[in-house]
């Protein structure tokens, strides 16, 4: 016969039981995403660090600890200010140029545009993908371009990691374009005069998963080709394109701008932008910015710099003050050009930069080669 | 009667008590695994505080807007960016490493009077500071060795040429 003090253990055992199991549960729970969200922060700030010893040795590196968890919902946000890595884990700034691609493992590797009297250095940080080129227009200037494209991008022969090059032709794709291989960097560089004899006609292939459409055509309009972006191109090296699901016309002035927005793609955000634009839109702030700042400072160290120069006409010092003079006024209107924060969605700045920046390049050039400056 | 009622009492007593002390003990646990977990979390955030200026040490080095080369200063364009006036100097440096950011270097020239660099007197001064602020205190920093290429380094009779100098770079956040 039961007692009622037994019946009164049961219970309150049960009561304690059934609310000690809850509160574990509950807390375990929390316990282990708070634990997650620390392994996962950890994981994003070592990707920074490794990211930040890639821009100053130019080491490139790959980074496997993404397909440790589940970072499907981190994203780059490259146009808030300071750009942030933004995941469940928290948010991190990042200060140096980086073009970031999300993936399982990324390859790290820092690219650079030489202008001389300023170097600008950018990090891609980019998982397995292929580049693929439809060169409707079958012309130098085409060609060109997608060299521009793929000089800018790593090499990954010889690593695990696999960012290839292709070529659509109508609905062909070509997978192992290099003898029988797929095409890495230098492969494609080097096998170039052998693709441009051929005809391509507009790609309608369907094209693996990660891969980047590049349409060249003169015929590029919104809407062209799908999922792409379109470049026309232009024998000044300043010109147009478009990005599937971007309503704009973008203009391109170097090869970083047409890579960014390859890098970007076509997928878009909750308010209908691409990420193509954003990298555009982020490549041409920040270069701006560094932009502004190096002129400046090259206009006054030139300045600087030949105050300090004997001024004797028999002087090989009175060689370098006429180049230096010369560089200081085109470096103070690269200033004036780039103050203006919208610099790069005028054609006509565009072009105008374009011509100083490669006159502040042979100035500088000259600057070295009269023994007056450093390489 | 009474007896085995009070023991009755006893035993209930006991066996709450018992339950309370199981609940205080998991709830004991469980504040010490999150006072745990949040002194990890400030240890972490200290180290990222000292990673970050480890960082604008070596990023100042780099960024081809100061330096010559990695690892080498430009005299001429740190007296550039210091002849534009302390704000707009630290305005530059702090779009690109950040805010709280300082940085000064002196060259190690034998001189044991610290000359600022100004636009006057380049090229015979041995010390720049960016970003000063004198209402905080530089709270983590590294001193770092480092070169600095002074482009007015030997005025000869017909021409002058650039010489390398030593210096040392005190780097690091407020």
């Amino acid at each position: 016969m039961i007692t009622l003090f037994q019946l009164f253990k049961m219970i309150f055992g049960i009561i304690v039981a059934a609310f000690i199991l809850y509160a574990l549960l509950n807390y375990s729970g929390s316990y282990s995403v708070f634990q997650e969200s620390g392994i996962k922060a950890k994981i994003l700030n070592n990707f920074r660090e490794t990211a930040q010893d890639v821009y100053y040795s130019g080491n490139a590196i790959t980074y496997t600890d993404f397909s440790a968890y589940d970072f499907s919902g981190t994203r780059y946000e490259p146009l808030r200010n300071p750009p942030l890595i933004v995941s469940e884990a928290g948010e991190m700034d990042i200060w140096f140029p980086l073009f970031f691609v999300m993936g399982e493992n990324v390859y790290i590797h820092r690219g650079s545009l030489d202008y001389k009297f300023w170097k600008f250095y950018f990090v891609e940080a980019l998982p397995d993908m292929n580049i693929i080129f439809n060169p409707v227009d079958n012309t130098p200037d085409a060609w060109e371009i997608m060299q521009g494209i793929v000089e800018l991008m790593p090499d990954t022969a010889g690593t695990e990691r696999k960012i290839y090059f292709g070529l659509c032709d109508g609905d062909f794709y070509e997978t192992n374009a290099c003898g029988g291989k797929p095409c890495s960097r230098n492969d494609f560089l080097n096998a170039q005069s052998t693709f441009s004899a051929t005809r391509f006609d507009k790609c309608t292939a369907s094209l693996p998963q990660n891969s980047r459409l590049v349409v060249i055509s003169s015929g590029c309009t919104q809407g062209y080709a799908n999922s792409s972006i379109c470049i026309i191109p232009s024998g000044s090296g300043v010109g147009n394109f478009y990005i599937s699901g971007s309503p704009e016309k973008f203009i391109y002035r170097d090869s970083l701008d047409l890579l960014s927005a390859v890098l970007g793609g076509t997928e878009q955000d909750a308010f209908g932008k691409t990420q193509g634009e954003k990298f555009y839109e982020y490549k041409n702030r920040i270069f701006g910015e560094r932009l502004k700042i190096a002129s400046d400072i090259t206009a006054k160290r030139s300045l600087l710099v030949t105050g300090r120069l004997n001024p004797d006409t028999e002087s090989t010092d009175y060689y370098c003050r006429s180049v230096y003079i010369s560089l200081e006024g085109i470096t103070n209107q690269i200033k004036s050009l780039v103050s203006n924060r919208n610099y790069y969605t005028n054609t006509a700045d565009q072009t105008n930069l374009k011509n100083l920046l490669e006159q502040a390049k042979l100035n500088y050039q000259e600057l070295v080669n009269r023994g007056c400056e450093y390489q | 009667m009474k007896t085995k009622n009070i023991k009755g009492q006893y035993s209930v007593l006991e066996y709450v008590f018992l339950s309370l002390f199981i609940i205080a003990i998991i709830i004991g646990l469980m504040f010490f695994l999150t006072i745990w977990s949040s002194i990890q979390f400030g240890a972490e955030s200290m180290k990222t505080e000292w990673d970050r200026a480890l960082w604008l040490g070596q990023y100042v080095q780099n960024i081809p807007l100061l330096v010559k080369e990695t690892g080498m200063f430009d005299d001429g364009k740190l007296t550039a960016l210091a002849s534009m006036g302390p704000s707009k100097a630290c305005e530059y440096l702090e779009s690109l490493a950040g805010p709280d950011f300082f940085m000064e270097l002196r060259i190690l020239d034998g001189n044991e009077t610290q000359i600022n660099c100004t636009w006057q007197n380049y090229p015979d001064c041995n010390y720049w500071e960016f970003c000063k602020n004198t209402g905080k205190k530089k709270k983590k920093f590294y001193t770092l060795p480092v070169n600095v290429y002074r482009r007015i380094g030997f005025k000869l009779q017909e021409t002058t040429t650039g010489r390398t100098d030593i210096g040392i770079l005190k780097a690091g956040v407020y």
